[in-house]
């Protein structure tokens, strides 16, 4: 058997295994369903793309005689050998990214969600994303799990976008840290728009930076800047837009105190400068003309830190007019405003919990009210009643 | 989302540029091959080519999108920034020409008028290794990340 056809039949183990797994998985949730069928065609593609591979190497062989014992002459063949090679390496890649890196999240959602130490505080996690997709009117399933850190982990099975959440492990009990999510979900929502994005956003922003870039700047920075505001930066920026406009004051605290550090306009390849950021999330918050909550304090708290380590800065990548076009241009996109019609709710819940009694309303208020209390309040006997009350099986509510 | 997970979005869509370069250059190979031992070129090569000339194509358009601020492919803005990141062009309007040259190359070639296929093919081998080293480099990180987590 020749070498590269060992390493098709290794692919092919490995397809047997993913679909061996697949099938053991006993009665799976109703989110976990949703999953299983979009991994299942993803395993079917990655199939049919090995026997394809199969296939173009035996025609080669016929073609060139080859068999692996001499090197070949030719540079058509020694070309279609290279190519051949990559296309394995492809296969393998996206099986690493598309199934290798989601495998095993399955075992750790099942566990989270059945083993007795874990279930309740799993389930109410759950039950919490489940509101907030509900509020900003996102019909996708999503897998939360309490992980390493806020996160979203996107998953490009060919066509479709799947996405797991993770929630920080060490801030389980944390809850106010909870309204983070909207972020993560914000990321969900750049997928679903993201033709929007990039009819109305991107074409702008890169009209601008070949505007205004320097003189002397070359082709292949140029590239690079391009790159990343429109490959990192705005998807961040349009899920900041998003959670302001989803949770308002709630996740903008939480986020304000995220984010804070000795570098707030350090340029950074996968996010914008965090002062970028927390001035796009005050500005949203004005616009949004919030009652009862006063956006100026909060951006003079943040600016008594951040101009007091930082000094202005002129570099190209932040020219004004380029943000202005992104943060313009997010804006438009990002339009729904539940945080409007849900603020009187967190006003009420956030009222009970300050008087020391348990509030009414929904998971979903009483965690951004508890984001928006003085961090002095103590809110111990908060977490165990919401287990008590909102913690059941997800699948049974 | 984190820097880790960003990494998979960016080895995915450089991946799938790859894939896409790369399987136009097997349809190049496939079909010199067949036409050096003077057996009749198989559709599939030809459609191959084909699938090269569309990503040229997108590749193209996108470059003049940019000009006049109208939607671009965002695989195809990746193909742009692996170019850049392999092969040293002057500016948009010389890498339009190489595009259009290498499009009209591959017309050529895959009816038979021409056997010449260099700027073409060097065109794609550089999308291929280029993207394919970015989506490398992405998943080499990812892949310390992963092992970090389990």
């Amino acid at each position: 058997m020749l070498l590269i056809d060992q390493k098709a039949n290794l692919l092919v183990s490995k397809i047997d295994f993913a679909e061996k797994r697949i099938k053991e998985i006993y009665s799976p949730d109703s989110i976990l369903k949703t999953y299983i069928e979009s991994v299942t065609d993803r395993i079917g593609t990655l199939k049919y793309q090995i026997g394809l591979a199969k296939s173009e190497f035996e025609e080669f062989v016929k073609e060139t005689s080859f068999a692996d014992k001499d090197h070949l002459r030719t540079a058509p063949q020694r070309g279609l050998l290279r190519d051949i090679l990559r296309s394995y390496e492809e296969i393998e890649q996206s099986f690493y990214l598309g199934i290798d890196a989601f495998l095993p999240l399955i075992s750790v959602w099942i566990h989270q969600s059945h083993d007795e130490n874990t279930k309740r505080e799993h389930n109410l996690l759950v039950a919490f994303v489940k509101e907030l997709l509900k509020l900003s009117g996102i019909s996708e399933d999503l897998m939360t799990i309490l992980g390493e850190t806020y996160a979203c982990l996107p998953l490009y099975w060919g066509n479709v976008a799947r996405h797991i959440a993770f929630a920080t492990y060490t801030e389980t009990e944390n809850l106010r840290r909870w309204v983070l999510l909207a972020h993560e979900i914000g990321h969900v929502f750049y997928d679903l728009h993201f033709e929007e994005f990039n009819s109305n956003v991107i074409p702008q922003v890169i009209g601008k930076l070949s505007e205004r870039k320097p003189l002397n700047m070359a082709p292949r920075e140029l590239e690079s800047v391009i790159y990343v505001w429109a490959e990192k930066w705005i998807p961040e920026l349009a899920s900041d837009c998003f959670a302001v406009k989803t949770l308002g004051p709630p996740y903008a605290v939480q986020f304000m105190l995220a984010v804070l550090d000795s570098k707030p306009d350090h340029v950074d390849v996968s996010h914008p400068p965090n002062n970028m950021r927390v001035y796009f999330t005050m500005d949203l918050l004005d616009s949004l003309a919030i009652p009862d909550f006063n956006v100026d304090s909060y951006r003079g708290i943040w600016n008594s830190y951040s101009l007091s380590v930082t000094r202005p800065s002129s570099q190209y990548i932040l020219d004004e007019e380029i943000v202005e076009a992104a943060l313009n241009g997010i804006d438009r996109i990002v339009s729904g405003t539940p945080i409007k019609g849900k603020w009187n709710e967190i006003l009420s819940a956030s009222q009970a919990l300050s008087c020391g009694s348990l509030p009414s309303e929904d998971l979903l208020s009483v965690i951004s009210a508890m984001a928006l209390l003085d961090p002095t309040i103590r809110l111990d006997e908060i977490y165990p009643w919401l287990l008590e009350r909102y913690a059941l099986d997800p699948d049974a509510s | 989302m984190t820097r880790q997970w960003q990494l998979i979005r960016d080895a995915q869509t450089f991946m799938e540029a790859s894939r896409r370069a790369n399987s136009a250059l097997k349809g190049i190979h496939f079909l010199q091959i067949a036409r050096k031992s003077g057996r009749p070129p198989r559709i599939s090569y030809v459609e191959k080519i084909d699938d090269g000339i569309k990503l040229l194509e997108e590749v193209l358009t996108t470059l003049e999108a940019r000009e006049t601020q109208e939607t671009v492919s965002s695989g195809a803005l990746s193909i742009l920034y692996a170019i850049s990141q392999k092969r040293l062009i002057s500016g948009s309007s010389a890498l339009k020409q190489i595009i259009r040259a290498s499009i009209e190359e591959l017309q050529k070639f895959k009816q038979g008028e021409s056997d010449n296929i260099e700027e073409a093919e060097n065109l794609l081998e550089i999308i291929t290794s280029s993207a394919g080293e970015e989506a490398m480099k992405a998943s080499a990180k990812v892949r310390v990340f992963m092992m970090e987590v389990r």
